[in-house]
């Protein structure tokens, strides 16, 4: 399987680097940070609160909070890690705040759920490949909660499954076995869909 | 900047796991992993994010000179305990309750390994809560209940139980065990449900096992020293702790699933009294649920429904079941028999 690309390790020194500048109150880190992460994070905080407001009001107060307990920071553990694991709590906090009979199960993992493509950025000329992410985007919000956010958070947030299992507070083992369990789903369904298709 | 990585493999982690599998079979997981990439959804706008880093920037020019101040003259343990409250930086913006949930995890994660104090968390009625220790087990909490512990574990992760939760318990040296009024659950790592509400008719603990092992006691109380019981229970067990006993009282998986209903929000009792039922429906919807004349609580039934809209939809459920009728209180719902 793939071995660990040096753009990876790259990102990685640089961001034990960012966390150690930080810890000195280095307001260019911090930035830099932001520059990098805060994308990533607006999405991820709008997969728990489903309301792109709400996302950007979640990621603020986690660089602001970032900021006050910058002094704490920890430079060995993964500053990636602990940008989503306040992203994650201040998200399903707030969904706990603004609905608490809704959204009243709590753990975030429940109510992940991939926003609706309503501005979806392929072109058409990937309609071909449209059809099946459109398919995918619909299995992968089949998935159980958990699992699904495990999953996302492998695929397209690029973090280790160390990592998830810090963000999500679950086992590496229980992480591994939800990403490839959400992979055999999703394997498993693609065949029917190509066996239906075969059949016509 | 950083450039998206496209196309990236199968994450390596899932190596020992692929082992098992046939090329055919690692080929058509490596192509929903690559084809899964194409479901990013939309990027936020930059100009939305230009606008969050001058709000952020802003919000600390105002909060700065204090902040520096606190934070880089004192230690950590000076700053938490003795940092006027004035001095702490403007933004407030994380609400109190975030506070206490998430301390745990983000204390943890910064290793402050000084504080220790006993620690309360309810989930209020209406609500469900869920806590991660700071040995990273996690523990789900169903409406009206409570957990006690101290944040930094001794030799035991000792957790005091009033009410219901489900635990999912990180491998670990130290035992982890879960007190309830009558009875105490002991384990290395695992996942199980404890249900001990006391004051009801059936009055017990009920253990309910998903995966692992867990020994289950019975405190015999100061009278009978010595008298305490135990039982191992394996997975997809059910054991039960009362007044006279420790028993094993099923050993099926569906008395398992059901049990943990109550953290999916469905309903689920596959023998319980209606008193029973009726007390978890209060706890759920924070309402009051009274039976005229009273007995009629004792009936027992089997009842499941998924996601109930209400506790209306609940209570209207199980009269019709029973042939019972219901009425519209003040404060809830009363039950009686028209016949």
């Amino acid at each position: 399987m793939a071995d660990s690309s040096e753009m990876e390790t790259e990102s990685r020194s640089e961001f034990r680097d960012w966390a150690l500048r930080i810890r000195e109150s280095d307001r260019d880190a911090y930035a830099a940070v932001f520059q990098s992460m805060s994308a990533k994070l607006v999405r991820y905080a709008q997969n728990i609160t489903r309301d792109q407001a709400s996302a950007y009001d979640v990621i603020q107060d986690v660089f602001l909070k970032l900021w006050t307990i910058r002094d704490r920071i920890n430079p060995d553990s993964s500053l990636q890690s602990l940008l989503y694991t306040m992203t994650r709590n201040t998200a399903i906090n707030l969904n706990r705040k603004l609905s608490p009979m809704v959204h009243s199960d709590s753990e975030g993992g429940e109510q992940f759920d991939l926003a609706d493509g309503q501005n979806s950025p392929l072109s058409d000329a990937v309609f071909e490949a449209k059809n099946l992410a459109g398919h995918l985007k619909e299995w992968i919000n089949e998935l159980p909660g958990r699992r699904k956010e495990a999953f996302v958070l492998s695929r397209h947030h690029d973090l280790s499954h160390r990592e998830i299992s810090e963000i999500m507070g679950l086992s590496e083992r229980t992480v591994n076995t939800h990403i490839f369990l959400a992979l055999k789903f999703l394997r498993t369904r693609l065949n029917a869909l190509q066996n239906d298709t075969a059949k016509r | 900047m950083k450039t998206p990585k496209k196309n990236k493999d199968l994450p390596t982690e899932l190596d020992e796991l692929l082992n098992d599998l046939s090329e055919n079979e690692v080929a058509g997981l490596n192509e929903v992993w690559q084809a899964s990439d194409q479901i990013e959804q939309a990027q936020p706008n930059e100009a939305a994010l230009a606008n969050l880093w001058s709000n952020i920037e802003s919000e600390l020019d105002e909060a700065k000179p204090a902040t520096i101040h606190a934070l880089n003259e004192s230690n950590l343990n000076e700053s938490t305990q003795h940092e006027p409250k004035q001095n702490r930086p403007k933004p407030q913006l994380v609400p109190l309750r975030w506070m206490a949930v998430a301390a745990t995890i983000l204390f943890g994660a910064f290793g402050l390994s000084y504080y220790v104090a006993p620690v309360s968390v309810t989930a209020p009625f209406g609500e469900t809560a869920s806590v991660v220790l700071h040995d990273g087990s996690e523990v789900e909490l169903n409406s009206g209940s409570t957990i006690r512990y101290n944040k930094w574990f001794g030799d035991e992760r000792r957790i005091a139980l009033t009410g219901e939760a489900y635990f999912d318990v990180v491998k670990g040296q130290k035992p982890f065990i879960v007190e309830t009024f009558n009875g105490s659950v002991t384990v290395l790592g695992t996942r199980f449900n404890v249900r001990a509400w006391e004051g009801l008719e059936s009055e017990n603990t009920r253990v309910s096992l998903q995966s692992g092992s867990v020994l289950l006691e019975r405190n015999a109380g100061d009278e009978n020293p010595g008298q305490d019981e135990t039982l191992t229970l394996s997975p997809g067990q059910t054991g039960v702790v009362n007044g006279a006993s420790v028993a094993l009282i099923d050993s099926d998986t569906v008395q398992v699933k059901s049990a943990l209903a109550w953290r999916e929000g469905n309903f689920f009792f596959s023998n319980e009294s209606l008193g029973s039922i009726m007390a978890d429906v209060e706890r759920r919807y924070n309402t009051d649920v009274r039976f005229t004349p009273g007995f009629l609580s004792n009936r027992r039934l089997k009842f499941a429904m998924e996601k109930p809209q209400s506790a209306e939809a609940i209570v209207n459920d199980i009269t019709e079941t029973l042939g019972l009728k219901y009425r519209e209180t003040s404060i809830g719902y009363e039950i009686f028999d028209p016949n």
